[in-house]
């Protein structure tokens, strides 16, 4: 029996694509059948992070109005064969689809994949209702800023009302250098502020830019932020992972920088 | 003269700010209910101002009386 894992924010920005698309990519590198979906209609993204914009023919409303079949729909990643993308629709609106009928297509999935991941659209209107209608787990995305912290308590709120069974925290671009100046909030702050358990921190890494840019995953790369990645992974399917010294891992890199400026 | 980080304002910020969105009422109106709990519990039990704490959570509103237990 699969799970059905639903990557939310609240706010827009803070990340949910990248990570729903690392995410997907790091699953399916665990040799876990794995079965990403857009849900953000109007606003497809989930495709061109993945590099795989050029192979769309059918979407998720195709899905849903009975245009296609779903193996049709389905686009196979190029990485990995064991990765599929359900695109969202370009051109449609959000109240194509129902919580119903989400409900309706995830409960079909869960026999055929081990992991399906939603990525929802920001806001907390249908898009979003859509998107959590058939989650059995919550991954709740956010940044160590304000604005970002007061939505994903929002959304916290609103998936423990909507009997969510698991919820957990990804905390996504922190800075260890601002963290130690006291000028960003460290994890434990924001883990503290938003009392769910936490899945991981992701630190702020230009590699994610870079992979982003050639429609690549930064994780499995040799990066800060493909590590945290490759652990939140793991995590998810159910390992037991110790959560990355981002401090050393900095520690470290300061000492090689200092080397190099003796020489 | 160094600047103050700016952690413990976003902290402080955030407190407010959570409270009041958890249970839709003004930072305002949250001040007065909490002066208004004190009220009616110290007519009750003998408490300080300092032991006396409401915490808002997304299915609950606690109200805790640290300190020494006499």
């Amino acid at each position: 029996m699969g799970e059905i894992i639903v990557v939310t924010s609240g706010k827009g920005g803070v990340g949910k694509t990248t990570t729903t698309a690392n995410i997907g990519i790091g699953l399916a590198g665990l040799g876990k059948h794995v079965l990403v979906i857009d849900t953000d209609l109007g606003l497809r993204n989930l495709d061109v992070v993945m590099g795989l914009e050029n192979r769309i023919v059918y979407n998720l409303v195709d899905v849903i109005e009975g245009t296609c079949r779903l193996k049709q729909a389905l686009i196979r990643d190029k990485r990995y064969e064991n990765l599929y993308l359900l695109p969202s629709a370009q051109t449609k609106d959000k109240s194509a689809v129902s919580p119903e009928q989400m409900r309706k297509l995830t409960s079909e999935l869960r026999d055929e994949y081990d992991y399906v991941l939603l990525d929802c659209p920001a806001g907390i209107e249908q898009g979003f209702q859509n998107a959590i209608a058939g989650a059995d787990r919550a991954i709740v995305v956010t940044t160590p800023e304000v604005s970002a912290i007061r939505d994903a308590d929002r959304i916290i709120g609103l998936l423990e009302a909507g009997k969510m069974k698991k919820i957990e925290l990804l905390i996504n671009r922190i800075r260890i250098d601002m963290v130690k100046r006291g000028d960003m909030m460290s994890i434990d702050d924001v883990t503290e502020i938003l009392a769910i358990p936490l899945l991981g921190a992701v630190p702020d890494d230009e590699q994610v830019v870079i992979a982003t840019n050639q429609g690549d995953a930064v994780i499995g790369e040799n990066s800060l932020a493909g590590q945290a990645l490759q652990n939140i992974c793991r995590r998810i399917a159910g390992e037991e992972v110790p959560f990355l010294d981002l401090n050393t891992a900095n520690g470290f890199f300061a000492k090689l920088s200092h080397l190099f400026k003796k020489n | 003269m160094k600047r103050r980080a700016s952690v413990p304002i976003a902290r402080e910020r955030l407190k407010v700010l959570l409270v009041s969105d958890r249970i839709s009422c003004t930072a305002g109106s949250l001040e007065k209910m909490e002066k208004e709990l004190y009220n009616v519990i110290s007519k009750y039990l003998e408490i300080t101002k300092e032991e006396f704490e409401v915490q808002v959570t997304h299915t609950h509103i606690h109200i805790r009386i640290t300190g020494e237990e006499l």
